[in-house]
């Protein structure tokens, strides 16, 4: 028996060993900075200062965050983007993940194509928007001109801006969602489906009273994965507008950047940066008990 | 799953902090004394000896930002070598975030960098954090030389220059132009401005549906660095420099910010896309026709004459000083590069004698000749360069009136309040005294940070 168990125990135990050196990095990859960022975020590290040393400064970095009124606006930024995209690209993610779970000539094709901006990377996605934007020299409004339509500042004008940021977004994630989403609506048995068709359901009700359900957990999944994504944009947004016009698209990572990086006072920015963590706690949290909790 | 997604955050979320985790513990060692440095007898300067020799140094490792300084870079970079034998590396990185990356690299305690291109206002900041190598030990060493002469480089060098001690030697002395289209300008009957209310009323008069009649920056980095030559043309002032009293937000202040963001909001006689404009957005704009005249830098000069970078304008356009608010009262912008050596390089000599030979030497004269705006007075005044660049001789003129920004430590709090202020009163989101007094605030902040007011 005593045999028989330490048999048992030695595959474990080896799997541990060739393990630990993962954990090891991972530990000192993610651990290390993370707990250091937390240490920083309670002490005064500015670029001019920190070499007369980084006093402990308690909460104050978080409170000078919190009284900021230029951290709630980018707080704000952040959420009205993040809940839009988050909204059009599921409806439509879900809407071309129906789609392509037909059976049509070129299924193929059009899934390869839908894909294509998910292969760009989010930098060069920045710079080419900024491109086609452009009021002056850019194609989209060339394309208006061609039918009449006046030129617009989609970048220029502080009204617009975000919601060309929400725009860009789409067009370079909605394909992930629907990616995710496909493979949901593919993983889903037919039965189900052919027993409502029996019973006289229509190809609506069949989709609201059975595929979806059945398609929850997935949808869920994607839900979480574009919300964090989201929440936390940086390049994007760096490379097309660089949080302008004035502070219009400056979200919350673009904030704790420019305080981090570009003002160099480091234990503001990790304590905006766990401010952050903690708004998506929340966010992901409502969206647990909205969509996770029916999945289960 | 939401505890996965939440993982993932915090992964993310440490990588980016690894960064400044970095960033804090830059090398405390004290800068390493020349004599561990290979003797600079076996590498004499080019004019002492001009033909090609083996390498006698490492190779100088040397970041520019992108852009015209990175292209002449290369060409005085190959030209030294030829001349020394010592071996060059340049990293050109993108203008856009070129502050950040560098700061970071410096303060960090990278070894990356022999030499660096940096703004003289970002000296005071790295100098306090222990990030740059005085050079004052190789000046007055054997080192040294003999064609290096400090007196040729004012009043650059003192722009580098901090409690005393040398830390970078300038090699770009800019300011900028009123550039504006004397075809365009002749067939409307206008004198080129003479004032700031001339440059409106031609910017009225030149616009029409396909150009517009006068084009500024206001991107969110750069807006101050363009709103500067109006500022100080309307004789604005960002504080008392003997009380520390903070006038930014004064009469003259806020005209001149009134004035600026009239030319988009009330006037309209700027492309609406100006909130999104820097130098490179400027210079498209003179150069694709869109607008009849534009403030732009001095180092553009040179692509905006360039038939084969600019068909359309090459030959109509013109350029003048800054106008003023008051005739003749003039006051514009300027901007002080040059080059430094970080504290944590591992080959300080290598990086010195390259920039020892490229702002004292003959590369000071090459840089000028290949579009850079040398900072030698020798190399300025040079027959050939002149003939070359005959807008050296209006540069020389424009010096009395150029405002450099302060050298303070917390210089970069100033440019961002400034640049907040620009941006604010252009997109609307502030009324020109309202950003002002903000500016103001800020500012009073950052002096009183860098313990310069009480």
């Amino acid at each position: 028996m005593t045999t028989t168990n330490a048999h048992a125990r030695r595959p474990k135990d080896r799997a541990w060993a060739f393990l630990l050196p993962a954990y090891a990095a991972i530990g000192l990859i993610v651990g290390v900075p993370t707990v250091y960022s937390l240490y920083l975020s309670f002490h005064q590290w500015k670029l001019t200062t920190f070499q007369k040393g980084v006093p402990f400064v308690g909460l104050d970095n978080y409170a000078q965050a919190t009284g900021d009124p230029a951290f709630w606006h980018s707080m704000q930024v952040t959420v009205l983007f993040t809940l839009v995209a988050l909204a059009i690209e599921v409806l439509l993610g879900l809407g071309l993940a129906v789609l392509l779970d037909q059976e049509f000539r070129g299924r193929r094709s059009i899934r390869i194509l839908i894909l294509l901006p998910m292969f760009v990377t989010n930098v060069v996605v920045g710079l080419i928007w900024r491109i086609l934007l452009s009021y002056d020299f850019g194609v989209v409004n060339w394309l208006f001109s061609l039918v009449g339509i006046s030129k617009v500042a989609w970048l220029g004008d502080p009204g617009l801006a975000l919601w060309s940021l929400v725009v860009v977004d789409i067009w370079n994630t909605t394909a992930f969602v629907a990616l995710i989403l496909l493979a949901g609506l593919q993983a889903i048995p037919d039965e189900p489906r052919q027993a409502a068709r029996v019973d006289g359901a229509s190809a609506w009700q069949t989709f609201r009273l059975v595929t979806f359900p059945l398609l929850r957990p997935v949808l869920f999944v994607a839900v979480v994965w574009r919300t964090i994504d989201l929440f936390r944009i940086f390049d994007v947004v760096f490379s097309l507008t660089g949080g302008g016009p004035y502070n219009a698209t400056e979200t919350i990572s673009l904030f704790a950047y420019r305080q981090g990086f570009a003002s160099f006072n480091l234990g503001f920015a990790s304590a905006v940066s766990y401010l952050l963590i903690l708004a998506l706690v929340i966010i992901l949290a409502v969206e647990a008990r909205v969509l996770g909790r029916r999945t289960t | 799953m939401a505890r996965r997604g939440l993982v993932s955050i915090a992964a993310t979320f440490a990588l980016v902090l690894s960064a400044c985790s970095s960033g804090a513990s830059p090398s405390p060692s004290a800068p390493a004394a020349p004599s561990t440095e290979p003797a600079v007898s076996a590498a004499p300067a080019a004019s002492e000896s001009p033909a090609p020799s083996a390498a006698a140094l490492p190779t100088a490792r040397i970041a520019v930002w992108s852009g015209p300084e990175a292209d002449n870079l290369r060409k005085v970079a190959a030209a030294y070598t030829q001349a020394t034998g010592n071996p060059t590396e340049i990293e050109e990185i993108a203008r856009d975030g070129y502050s950040d990356k560098l700061k970071t690299t410096i303060v960090g305690g990278s070894a990356d960098f022999d030499a660096v291109y940096v703004s003289a206002d970002w000296v005071p900041a790295l100098v306090a954090a222990n990030g740059l190598e005085p050079l004052d030990q190789f000046i007055g060493s054997a080192n040294k030389a003999s064609f290096l002469n400090l007196d040729d480089l004012q009043p650059g060098v003192s722009n580098l220059t901090f409690d005393g001690k040398v830390y970078g030697f300038p090699s770009e002395g800019d300011t900028a132009w009123l550039f504006y289209r004397k075809d365009l300008l002749s067939a409307a009957g206008i004198q080129p401005p003479k004032t700031m209310a001339d440059l409106l009323a031609a910017a009225k008069q030149l616009t029409t549906k396909d150009r517009y009649g006068l084009v500024i920056g206001n991107k969110k980095d750069e807006a101050w660095w363009d709103f500067m030559h109006y500022f100080w043309a309307f004789g604005g002032q960002l504080f008392d420099p003997t009380t520390y009293q903070v006038t930014v937000n004064n009469a003259a202040g806020v005209k001149a910010l009134t004035f600026y963001s009239d030319l988009l909001r009330k006037e309209k006689v700027v492309s609406p896309d100006v909130t999104t404009y820097g130098y490179n957005e400027i210079l498209t704009a003179l150069q694709q026709d869109k607008a009849a005249m534009g403030v732009e830098w001095m180092a553009a000069t040179q692509d905006l004459q360039d038939c084969t970078k600019s068909p359309k304008v090459c030959d109509k356009l013109a350029y003048e000083f800054v106008p003023p608010d008051v005739a003749g009262k003039y006051g514009f912008g300027g901007s002080s590069w040059g080059w430094v050596v970080p504290t944590a390089s591992k080959n300080k000599l290598a990086g010195y004698k390259f920039i020892e030979w490229l702002v004292g030497g003959p590369g000071a004269k090459l840089w000028g000749l290949n579009g850079g705006i040398p900072s030698n007075i020798k190399a300025l005044s040079d027959p050939e360069v002149v003939a070359k660049v005959p807008q050296f001789k209006l540069l020389s003129d424009a010096m009395p009136y150029r405002h450099i920004s302060p050298l303070l430590t917390t210089a970069d709090q100033l440019v961002n309040a400034m640049a907040d202020a620009a941006t604010a009163a252009v997109t609307g989101a502030k009324a020109p005294q309202q950003a002002m007094d903000d500016a103001a605030t800020a500012i009073g902040a950052a002096l009183k940070e860098g313990g310069y007011a009480k």
